[in-house]
């Protein structure tokens, strides 16, 4: 078994910079460049580095983390999947792929969780003080987050999220969320204060106003790189953060600002598809090609779909449980139901094809494209299902992929015509 | 005076060109194995087509180039992937066939057409060779059989061999397993066709199989996969003569279509 590690954030932040300072982070599409897009990575960049502060309280958490829970005990949600897409994004997978691989971390298991691991045990990730997992949406990060308690041997706590969505299973999870709150009270000493929640809960409903008011814009818009900014801030933990929260309400204003009528970046021949999933972080070669070469617009659907409903400050529990149970974070419980409001969202950004892309080993991605397929066949709307890998280049060949989009495009410019 | 196009398709295993005239009619036609150089193995077919057109290169009024190598082929004038090719290919020569599989040299695809030979879905494998033209090969010289026997042998069957449809590589390892054991090729085979038609069968579903259903590619002219394709879905495949020239051909008729509307 692994031995566990030595808590000391200066080394493991020394670790950190090592490969940090060889690579240079990249944005993840052609489009996404923005000022917005570059200050929101700032603002990350400084919760990270606040996590290797030897005074921070830190939790390793997956997506659909009660992040407004841990925010009322001052600690700041250090998101596994996040980090790792950082170090990717550095082009730095080789070293973290290489000692997963080396400590035969199984390959099966998605490649953003095998750098992950990777991370960990070359020392690079700040030791937290516990680690919080959930089964949903992301089953190898329960698996991870497990094995992260044999490298740092603190508390660990596991959301169960039941595959059934109804109103019993929001009770359910309140009830979970309440029990694993006082439980940390009791293991970590670190009180869960009214005050602290209600306060973490507004600034959370302050994040999710600003992001709603960024996604009408982009709907207005038809912007695709403000598409790009709400992935991006889909993808982010600290929406109870103030620093988090006032970056928010900043790109809001500024964004809302501009011109509110639809781009002119349709030429004649522009073609505009919504692209399921997510875009391969260590290159935009697809994205550039479709977009460069194809005369294509790229829509990501995370950041087109992507919704927290705001919390009840009276009954935070309740609210926090839905959010946490919502299909990636749409706000309804019936996934089915869910899926038929697509072709209207599409519509609404003249959308005329879709591109799914399978990350492999990822059955929750592979299982949502599943559901968007049957709706837009419906439809009649064209798919195109790519299998390919987001986190390891050695998985992915562009000459195969490249055959299937040319078709694809050929099939939307005839359409068009 | 007429006007001539040619398609050229250059797959991973050949190349293959087609000549035609204003009226859609092939004049021409010619195969050769890819190689290491597209361009002097795209240059060389199209030479041998256009002779068996009897017509000059300078007669030629367009090119279009697809299959995998179609973005080396300097002198093509466009570019169009095989799936479109294929489509318009098969419409042309079996104009009722509303499903298509196309088993190439290195993947295979399933293509639903519409009205024109429009492509309304396609789906094509991934990762793996398996079920593709290049697993035949390599069964064909597991076995020490010619490939253009294994459809005749495969009729000899008493019984199908069980092969697993995971990776070419470890089925050839159960094919010297199976003939340690003295497994008969003929049984070998039919347990091939049957692994390559059962992967089909998961492309076809992806677009949906709608008949009539149309075979191109050069693994159409093995009579022992339609038989084993024909099983499953219940139902005659069409295969045009020369199914390796489909590509090429739908190449062509595209490069005409285009002239037309210019």
């Amino acid at each position: 078994m692994f031995e566990p590690i030595l808590r000391d954030r200066r080394r493991q932040f020394g670790n950190m910079m090592d490969i940090a300072k060889s690579h240079a982070v990249a944005f993840p599409t052609a489009t996404a460049s923005s000022l917005s897009l570059k200050k929101l990575a700032l603002v990350q960049s400084y919760f990270v580095h606040k996590t290797f502060e030897e005074s921070t309280r830190v939790a390793y958490v997956g997506h659909h983390s009660p992040t407004e829970i841990l925010a009322a005990m001052d600690v700041i949600p250090m998101n596994l999947e996040s980090v790792s897409t950082m170090f990717i994004r550095m082009g730095a997978t080789t070293p973290l792929r290489d000692t997963a691989d080396a400590n035969l971390f199984p390959r099966d298991i998605c490649t953003t969780m095998r750098c992950a691991m990777g991370g960990a045990l070359l020392d690079l990730l700040p030791s937290p003080e516990l680690i919080l997992s959930a089964s949903y949406p992301c089953d190898s990060y329960a698996k991870l987050a497990s094995l992260m308690r044999v490298l740092h041997p603190v508390p660990y706590y596991m959301i169960d999220i039941p595959r059934r969505r109804n109103d019993e299973t929001i009770d359910f999870l309140a009830e979970s969320l309440r029990l694993t709150a006082a439980q940390i009270e009791q293991d970590m000493g670190f009180r869960l204060d009214p005050a602290n929640l209600r306060r973490a809960v507004e600034a959370k409903n302050r994040a999710i106003r600003a992001f709603d008011r960024l996604k009408e814009t982009s709907r207005k818009r038809h912007s695709l790189a403000l598409v790009a900014l709400l992935t991006e801030i889909g993808m982010c933990s600290y929406w109870c953060e103030e620093e988090f929260v006032r970056l928010m309400e900043e790109l809001a204003d500024a964004e809302a600002g501009g011109d509110s009528t639809p781009a002119p970046t349709r030429g004649p021949r522009r073609r505009r598809v919504v692209w399921s999933g997510l875009i391969p972080f260590f290159s935009d070669e697809l994205a550039r090609y479709l977009q460069d070469e194809c005369q294509i617009d790229i829509y990501l659907a995370h950041g087109m779909f992507y919704h927290q409903e705001p919390i009840d400050p009276d009954d935070p529990f309740r609210s926090i449980a839905r959010n946490m149970a919502s299909p990636y974070g749409i706000g309804e419980i019936d996934e089915w139901a869910v899926e038929q409001g697509v072709p209207d969202t599409f519509a609404s950004y003249g959308i005329e094809g879709a591109i799914a892309f399978n990350h492999w080993g990822c059955r929750f991605l592979s299982s949502n494209n599943y559901f968007m397929r049957k709706v837009l066949e419906s439809t009649g709307m064209p798919i195109l299902e790519i299998e390919s890998d987001l986190s390891d280049p050695e998985n992915v060949s562009f000459a195969q992929v490249k055959n299937r989009l040319d078709a694809f495009v050929e099939l939307l410019h005839e359409n068009a015509a | 005076m007429s006007r001539f196009f040619a398609g050229i398709d250059i797959g991973s295993l050949a190349t293959k060109a087609v000549v035609i005239d204003d009226s859609r009619e092939i004049l021409g036609r010619a195969v050769t194995y890819t190689g290491a150089n597209n361009r002097a193995s795209a240059r060389k077919v199209l030479e041998q087509a256009v002779e068996d057109a009897g017509l000059k290169p300078d007669d030629i009024q367009r090119i279009t180039a697809t299959g995998y190598g179609r973005e080396n082929v300097p002198f093509a004038h466009e570019r169009v992937s095989e799936i479109t090719c294929h489509a318009r290919g098969n419409h042309h020569l079996i104009p009722e066939a509303s499903t298509i599989l196309d088993i190439g040299g290195q993947d295979s695809k399933t293509i639903r057409i519409g009205p024109g030979g429009k492509v309304v879905n396609f789906a094509m494998n991934d990762r793996c060779a398996a079920g593709t033209g290049r697993f035949l090969e390599m069964v064909a010289r597991a076995l020490e059989v010619e490939l253009s026997d294994v459809g005749r042998i495969s009729e000899q069957a008493t019984e199908s061999a069980r092969i697993s449809s995971m990776c070419a590589v470890f089925a050839e390892s159960e094919i010297v397993s199976l003939v340690s054991k003295g497994t008969p090729v003929p049984n070998i085979l039919r347990g091939v066709h049957d692994s390559i038609a059962s992967r089909a069968m998961i492309l076809l579903r992806k677009v949906g199989v709608v008949a009539p259903v149309a075979m191109s590619g050069g693994v159409a002219l093995n009579a022992g996969l339609i038989r084993a394709l024909e099983e499953r879905i219940n139902s005659r495949i069409r295969v045009a003569q020369m199914p390796q020239l489909v590509g090429a051909l739908g190449a062509a008729l595209i490069g005409a279509e285009r002239e037309r509307a210019a």
